[in-house]
């Protein structure tokens, strides 16, 4: 299911996102929807990339001091 | 080789080497303990110790730049708070570690619900551009149609596979946590089932 979601979101993005913008975008989540929608849509992926980011911060946070406890 | 079978034998070939970690971790619990303790008896304390101090430098360097893109999210969104980047960085630090201060449940718990919204969010993503797609290729001069030709450069492409397997990185961390994990006979199937 990951591998689909993952395959399906590149696919999305490679296709709405002219080539030359993709090269140049450090969000391109973000640019595919700010280029389709306008700037407006692109700070909800931008708060939605956070969400996604809080979750890697969270499980970094639980599982560091193991390694150090260990 | 295209993208997207990179992408789909890397999201094969990525889960395979972590669930071989993850299956190697129940089986021997203390399995940091037991690879640093190797490499002591090996080569001396010196090594076992650098092992690991290396693999925690590495995973609170990994934190830290977590949180400092957060920052810089936040700067996005809120072009007032630029010049405070690196003091929000630290006080969501702070933040999350009295979070997790307060038990294991709680933080799991939210854990739990961050996956979903993610892969939620993933979803509709997908669902609006595939609905822009479908669309747009009923007339001729979508605007979103562009043809990306596959590139035949090296470096750009061992550029592109460390891209693909940094995105599916990270599972392997549940070895951290297989000293909880009571009934891995049931748990271990039912992860690789959703990936």
């Amino acid at each position: 299911m990951i591998i689909v979601i993952y395959i399906l979101v590149n696919a999305a993005m490679l296709y709405a996102l002219p080539k030359e913008m993709l090269l140049n975008s450090k969000l391109a989540a973000a640019d595919t929807i700010s280029y389709i929608f306008g700037d407006g849509f692109s700070k909800i992926i931008t708060i939605f990339l956070m969400v996604s980011i809080l979750g890697i911060v969270n499980a970094q946070i639980m599982f560091a001091p193991r390694v150090i406890f260990q | 080789m295209d993208h997207f079978t990179t992408m789909a034998r890397s999201g094969y070939l990525c889960p395979a080497r972590w669930l071989c970690a993850i299956e190697l971790a129940i089986s021997m619990p203390a399995w940091l303990v037991l690879g640093m303790y190797m490499l002591g008896g090996l080569f001396g304390d010196y090594f076992g110790f650098v092992t690991g101090i290396t693999s925690w430098l590495s995973t609170v360097s990994a934190l830290g730049f977590g949180a400092y893109t957060m920052s810089e999210y936040i700067g996005l969104l809120m072009p007032s708070t630029n010049n405070y980047i690196q003091i929000i960085a630290v006080l969501m630090l702070i933040l999350l570690t009295g979070f997790h201060w307060m038990g294991t449940k709680s933080a799991v718990k939210s854990q739990e619900i961050l996956a979903v919204i993610k892969a939620v969010g993933l979803l509709i993503f997908v669902a609006v551009l595939l609905h822009i797609w479908r669309t747009t290729r009923r007339t001729t001069s979508s605007k979103y149609s562009v043809k990306y030709g596959c590139t035949t450069d090296f470096v750009g492409y061992n550029r592109s596979t460390q891209a693909i397997f940094y995105t599916y990185d990270g599972w392997h961390t549940a070895t951290y946590f297989t000293e909880e994990n009571t009934d891995p006979a049931k748990t271990l199937p039912k992860s690789r089932s959703q990936v």
